[in-house]
């Protein structure tokens, strides 16, 4: 699926927090929205999936998603939200399988094919052995990878994560971006995510569009949008943007200055 | 090894189920057995169970079968009913908030049913009705929805949306409001004090059929309603946000939970006054059971809140016999402690 936003704009209680977005992703692309804190990267993904009204226009495959059913919608697009609640108690194979209910009538319940569907979910993200588990006895990759799974299980074609990193040590985040990666690659899923970790977003997404007070900032391919310049502008870091073959872009913190005596001990 | 937790296979839950249903059975027959003239066992069954074939033996004279029939039969029944009303209403509510402290109650139903009910009761005294029947089951009924209602509306204006928070805010609003009116119109007219002490105390010890048939419309619509809610229930809580990516509207969806457990909890304190505890005790008991689907939450909390009604029931009418308890004071007294004993038992095991 591919997408298409057209100057989105969004406005939450009278004041503008997302303004002008404009740019496309073709199918089976990643999009990494960059931003600092409060930048309005969440209030993004939200407006695109249809939890909140926009401005503009998001087109899916060229519809527009505003004319889509929600229920329909959902069985297209599927998203993680950052923090996701979890009832005390549930375990893996029932949370997973929340992710049939666009597919399931209202008051119906799992048929068949929703099984089958949750079990291929579950076989193809390695979880098979914890599906008895509760969710709160996993580990942080654990979970990052269930969140997933239960938006795989809406057989969507195109996937929105919003900070899927957030609170994974390093060597867990580049398991779930190998992942997303992955998913991308065998499935075709396009995927946006809003990524708070520059350099990881240089290397997974090929295209980033940064945000910076509601504003579109910037939009290209990593080579474009990550440049010193642009990384101290917006961020207000002090870095320096180390190219490696084959992964893409690093960027890499440095201090702002060397206190006396410092350069001495090196 | 994986650690397989209690209450995560199908089976199990199956199991819980059939227990379920067995209790159930045991406590309407305690129900009906139980009292102060005694009835004989075989006889009860007998009178229960003749037109099956297979059962012999004598049936109960006609003073003990009208005893059966005309007073403890209609006492288990109504017991069966409010409490299932008011422990699944108490489930739907907490799935539909995320709140496990939300009872049947939350907005504002039990205020308004007592609005409406002292109203009732000092209007019957003033006319020519006999102590406020039958305006007394209408009005409470009446009262709880209007407090529903308000509660709602109060709500949706202040979050713009129907937002849990802004929802729980106006429903303790309303229920001071109603609650400050009620006691207003008490005063006026203390002579009423007793009746809507008594009422508000909770009671089934007037139920004849008239008050079966009365409420089951409404107990049997909602309650199926809110069965079938059971999966949607479980997806509300992912919350709003990923309630709302699944292609579900969770403002509605509340708005249909609320509309149908606001329905069995007026039906249910229209013919039974108030009665606390059942609508929390109950699913949070269930829950330490089951786990946190309310695909069987919900059916198993229909079903042990009955029990538990009927049990209770059974201790308000022979714990001081003669005497009667209030039946209110009988589900907070052994509910309290077991609810207690219950989350302590649940944390040890985690």
């Amino acid at each position: 699926m591919n997408l298409e936003l057209r100057d989105v704009g969004v406005e939450l209680a009278g004041r503008d927090v997302v303004r002008g977005v404009t740019c496309s992703l073709s199918s089976g692309g990643w999009l990494g929205v960059l931003g600092p804190n409060g930048a309005g990267k969440s209030t993004l993904l939200r407006a695109i999936v249809g939890l909140i009204p926009h401005r503009g226009q998001v087109l899916m495959d060229g519809r527009d998603a505003l004319g889509v059913r929600r229920r329909d919608l959902a069985r297209h697009v599927a998203m993680v939200v950052q923090k996701p609640t979890v009832a005390e108690g549930t375990t893996v194979l029932e949370y997973v399988g929340l992710g049939r209910t666009p597919h399931i009538p209202y008051f119906g319940s799992m048929g068949r094919r929703d099984r089958e569907v949750v079990a291929e979910v579950l076989e193809s993200l390695d979880l098979t052995n914890i599906v008895a588990r509760p969710m709160h006895t996993l580990s942080g990759g654990e979970v990052q990878r269930v969140f997933v799974a239960r938006a795989l299980a809406q057989e969507p074609s195109m996937l929105l994560l919003d900070e899927p990193t957030t609170s994974l040590d390093v060597g867990r985040q580049q398991d779930v971006l190998e992942l997303i990666e992955a998913l991308r690659r065998d499935r075709g899923v396009t995927v946006v995510s809003a990524l708070h970790d520059l350099s990881l977003a240089g290397q997974f997404a090929d295209r980033l569009l940064l945000l910076h007070e509601g504003n579109q900032v910037a939009e290209g391919i990593p080579d474009e949008v990550l440049t010193e310049r642009v990384v101290h502008e917006f961020f207000g870091a002090s870095v320096r943007l180390v190219h490696v073959d084959g992964s893409g872009h690093v960027v890499v913190p440095v201090r702002r200055y060397i206190p006396v005596g410092q350069s001495e001990r090196s | 090894m994986t650690r397989v937790v209690p209450g995560s296979s199908r089976r199990r839950r199956v199991t819980v189920i059939v227990a379920a249903v067995g209790i159930v059975t045991l406590a309407s027959l305690a129900g009906l057995l139980v009292g102060p003239v005694s009835l004989d066992a075989s006889g009860v069954m007998h009178e229960l169970f003749g037109w099956l074939p297979l059962v012999s033996g004598d049936g109960l004279d006609d003073r003990q079968a009208t005893i059966l029939w005309q007073l403890r039969a209609p006492r288990v029944a109504l017991a069966c009913v409010v409490g299932a009303c008011l422990a699944v209403s108490g489930a739907a509510y907490q799935g539909a908030f995320r709140n496990p402290l939300a009872d049947p109650y939350l907005l504002g139903a039990a205020a308004g049913a007592g609005l409406g009910a002292t109203i009732a009761l000092v209007a019957g005294t003033g006319g020519s009705l006999i102590a406020g029947t039958p305006l007394l089951p209408i009005a409470s009924f009446v009262g709880a929805l209007v407090g529903v209602g308000i509660a709602y509306a109060v709500g949706g204006a202040m979050g713009g949306r129907s937002t849990t928070t802004g929802l729980v805010l106006a429903g303790v609003a309303v229920a001071s409001f109603l609650t400050a009116v009620q006691t207003f119109v008490q005063q006026q007219n203390s002579e009423t004090l007793r009746e809507v002490y008594t009422w508000i105390l909770g009671r089934l010890a007037t139920a004849g059929w008239g008050d079966v048939v009365l409420i089951l419309p409404y107990a049997v619509l909602s309650v199926v309603v809110l069965l079938l809610h059971g999966r949607v229930l479980d997806a509300m809580g992912l919350g709003d946000d990923e309630a709302g990516s699944l292609g579900l509207r969770p403002s509605r969806v509340r708005l249909a939970v609320i509309v149908a457990a606001s329905l069995a909890t007026a039906a249910a304190v229209a013919v039974a006054g108030l009665i606390g505890f059942v609508g929390i005790v109950v699913p949070h008991a269930v829950r330490l059971v089951v786990g946190a689907s309310n695909r069987w939450i919900v059916p198993l909390s229909a079903l042990c809140g009955a029990a538990f009604l009927v049990l209770a029931d059974l201790a308000a009418r022979t714990v001081v016999a003669p005497g009667e308890l209030p039946i209110g004071v009988v589900t907070a007294t052994i509910g309290a402690p077991f609810f207690a004993l219950l989350l302590r038992r649940a944390g040890r095991i985690t």
